[in-house]
């Protein structure tokens, strides 16, 4: 039987703070891998959320303010989502 | 998009909005989206009464660094946004990170960067505790916190109950090729945090931090058990684009073990464990009560780790090791099975008896091969030496002062490493200074392990000696702090019994036992019964009293006739279970059982030949 889906999400779009955009679950394979990875790594269902750069730029500090919300998920003996 | 916030169920994510300086929240599925007003979220906290999850947040500036800096640090609940209250608004602080302990009782913070500490927040008090960035408040109500040091690649671990301070790197993950790394933070379960890093982007030996990077991706770690390093990574991203800001959530993470200090563990320790770990143990002994196998390589497949009581050495009423005027040797001590090169620990537990000392010098423990030593615990006076065979480099005293205000009656408990060519000392789990060694370690340890004199017989020791490792390897930090607080434990609520210096008659004729009459023993007590004549010490009219006879196959006590006089220090019989099974004479009445019965402290008055028959009158 195959495990459920890893999800890697967006979970907000930095463009439009009004409107969440759902999961979407198209995980590149080796992001799959590193969240198989997790999941034996904490052996407990776990969740995490982060920042992630959309664009660079010459500011420096651009990471700071161009960014989605990112989250992945995972339960044990297999993926909850 | 600023700062997202797993909330302590898992359900949701707080976030700011750098923008517009509001806080939001959104469910963990994406909907539910809407904001929670102005400010920029800190925290989220879950009140361990109610349950009820609350949000702590602070009015940030506008410009420059002031965009990092808050005042007041206010909190409401994450369910009634407009219930805003102030907890902090005695200094500024930077929004990285206000981070609070279980309880809600401390907070860590930057007051504000780079000043690192914690903030009692019912008192209006802080804490300064390092400079540095990025504090870091364990999830649970440990009280450990961090300040991340300023080359970004350290954690300045501050356990507040104990104020001990030790340093955790994190930049030496898979991957991160000793880059600078950013955004620790302690997810919701206490062994776990999570970091970014590596960031390779701008001008060598600028702070590289601000230019971000394609290269950046967000891992977890795991502390081990003693919070001393990070046993573990997981990469959670791999892209080319850069991951910042991650918060990490485990479910069941408010019940996880965390941190344990010292103090604690040996305060609430329903139990003692001893040792806490037998990990290349090489000989370990409790007590006389308490004896522990270790495995070795013979048919049975272990081997037992005992003492042999030379002389008048005798066991006290906690089974310890009491040497008098002579020794303990260990038995079945393997010093072979020792590698030299991988260093070793050596764990004792000891209490000073002052005033039997004197000003000679007493040896509490001494490594020897024949009359030759090769390293010896010693005691002087107050002070309390260690005598290695290999001198420190550069210093001339063949002494390692342990510690030089040791009092009578009080328990010790001293570890020795020696590794990596240092020798280190930790005194009831504090850690001494490092003593670099000339040669890189004892060459090895010799076959002979001995308690309470040194090879020679010229060191006696008067004090007691139990809980006994000797392992083959350099024991860590963490590790020693466990076992000095299961020593610690171990002898926690120890008080002295009531003793009575009594003058009392000998009313029936005491004829020691010779070895040859006590069969396979090595030692026997005579109980002899006696009137007391000290009535406002012991008020009792006549008494029983057992001391020793024969001991090491010697007779230690003349025989005595009717009617001799005695002075001697008693304390009830019935208070020293190490006596249960001793060989026993009783030189009365058989009528006289019944009488309270005591056991006599002194040492033996003499050791004399096995036919010794000296009459005292």
């Amino acid at each position: 039987m195959s495990k459920p889906p890893i999800v890697i999400k967006y979970l907000v779009a930095a463009a439009s703070m009004s409107a969440a955009i759902g999961s979407q679950t198209a995980v590149a394979a080796r992001e799959f891998e590193i969240a198989e990875r997790l999941e034996d790594f904490v052996d407990v269902p776990a969740r995490a959320v982060w920042l992630q750069q959309l664009a660079g730029g010459d500011d420096p500090h651009a990471w700071l303010n161009r960014h989605s919300l990112q989250t992945i998920e995972t339960g044990s003996g297999g993926i909850s989502r | 998009m600023h700062r997202p916030i797993i909330t302590p169920r898992g359900e949701r994510v707080v976030f700011s909005s750098y923008d517009t300086r509001s806080c939001h929240v959104v469910k963990w599925d994406g909907t539910g989206l809407r904001k929670l007003g102005d400010g920029y979220a800190l925290d989220v906290w879950s009140d361990p009464a109610t349950g009820e999850e609350w949000v702590y947040a602070t009015t940030t500036g506008t410009k420059g660094r002031e965009q990092n800096k808050g005042s007041p640090v206010f909190r409401f609940p994450l369910e009634r946004p407009d219930a805003r209250e102030v907890v902090w608004n005695r200094t500024q602080i930077s929004v990285h990170n206000f981070m609070l302990s279980a309880d809600g009782e401390l907070a860590c913070a930057q007051f504000p960067h780079p000043r690192g500490g914690f903030a009692r927040l019912a008192k209006k008090e802080s804490k300064i505790v390092a400079r540095g960035c990025w504090t870091s408040m364990a999830p649970d109500n440990s009280y450990l916190m961090w300040v991340f040091d300023g080359p970004h690649r350290n954690l300045l671990m501050h356990s507040i109950r104990d104020e001990r301070r030790w340093a955790v790197n994190i930049n030496s993950a898979p991957g991160m090729e000793g880059f600078e790394v950013y955004h620790p933070r302690w997810s919701n379960h206490p062994r776990f945090l999570a970091i970014t890093g590596p960031y390779k982007e701008g001008r060598r030996g600028g702070n590289l931090i601000g230019a971000g990077g394609g290269a950046v991706e967000v891992y977890v770690g795991r502390f081990d058990h003693n919070f001393e390093e990070v046993e573990a990574w997981c990469r959670l991203t791999n892209n080319e684009t850069g991951d910042f800001y991650p918060d990490f959530w485990v479910e069941g993470g408010e019940q996880a073990q965390g941190y344990i200090p010292v103090s604690e563990l040996a305060e609430n320790s329903p139990r003692a464990s001893w040792p806490p770990s037998k990990r290349n143990a090489v000989f370990v002994w409790e007590s006389a009560a308490r004896h522990h196998d270790l495995p070795h390589e013979t048919e049975s497949g272990t081997r037992n780790c005992i003492v042999v009581p030379s002389g008048n050495a005798v066991f006290d009423r906690f089974h310890s090791m009491q040497a008098g005027n002579g020794y303990f040797d260990a038995g079945n001590f393997d010093a072979a099975s020792m590698v030299p090169s991988h260093g070793w620990t050596f764990e004792v537990t000891f209490t000073p008896s002052l005033g039997d000392l004197g000003t000679r010098v007493g040896c509490i423990a001494s490594f020897c091969r024949g009359n030759g030593t090769s390293m010896a615990l010693v005691q002087r006076e107050t002070g309390i030496f260690l005598q290695p065979q290999v001198l420190p480099a550069g210093s001339p005293a063949p002494e390692l002062p342990i510690f030089s205000d040791a009092i009578s009656g009080r328990t010790y408990h001293l570890i020795v490493v020696m590794g990596h060519g240092q020798l280190r000392t930790f005194l009831d789990g504090v850690p001494g200074k490092p003593i670099s060694l000339a040669v890189p370690i004892v060459s090895s340890l010799p076959p002979h392990l001995r308690f309470g004199d040194g090879p020679r017989g010229d060191a006696p020791w008067p004090g007691t000696v139990e809980a006994v490792g000797l392992y083959g390897e350099p024991m860590s930090e963490g590790r020693a702090l466990r076992h000095a607080a299961s020593s610690m434990t171990r002898a926690k609520g120890r008080a002295p019994l009531p003793s009575y210096r009594v003058t009392a008659r000998l009313l029936h004729p005491i004829v020691p036992p010779g070895p040859d009459e006590i069969g396979v023993y090595r030692r026997a007590m005579v109980v002899g019964e006696y009137a007391v004549e000290s009535k406002d010490v012991l008020n009792e009219e006549q008494i029983l009293v057992a001391e020793w006879a024969v001991l090491d196959a010697n007779r230690v006590l003349p025989a005595l006739g009717k009617g001799a006089r005695r002075e001697f220090r008693l304390e009830a019989f019935d208070e020293h279970p190490e006596l249960e099974g001793e060989r026993e004479f009783l030189q009365s009445d058989s009528d006289s059982f019944d009488l309270p019965k005591y056991y006599r402290l002194d040492p033996p008055e003499s050791t004399g030949p096995a036919n010794s028959s000296n009459v005292v009158q």
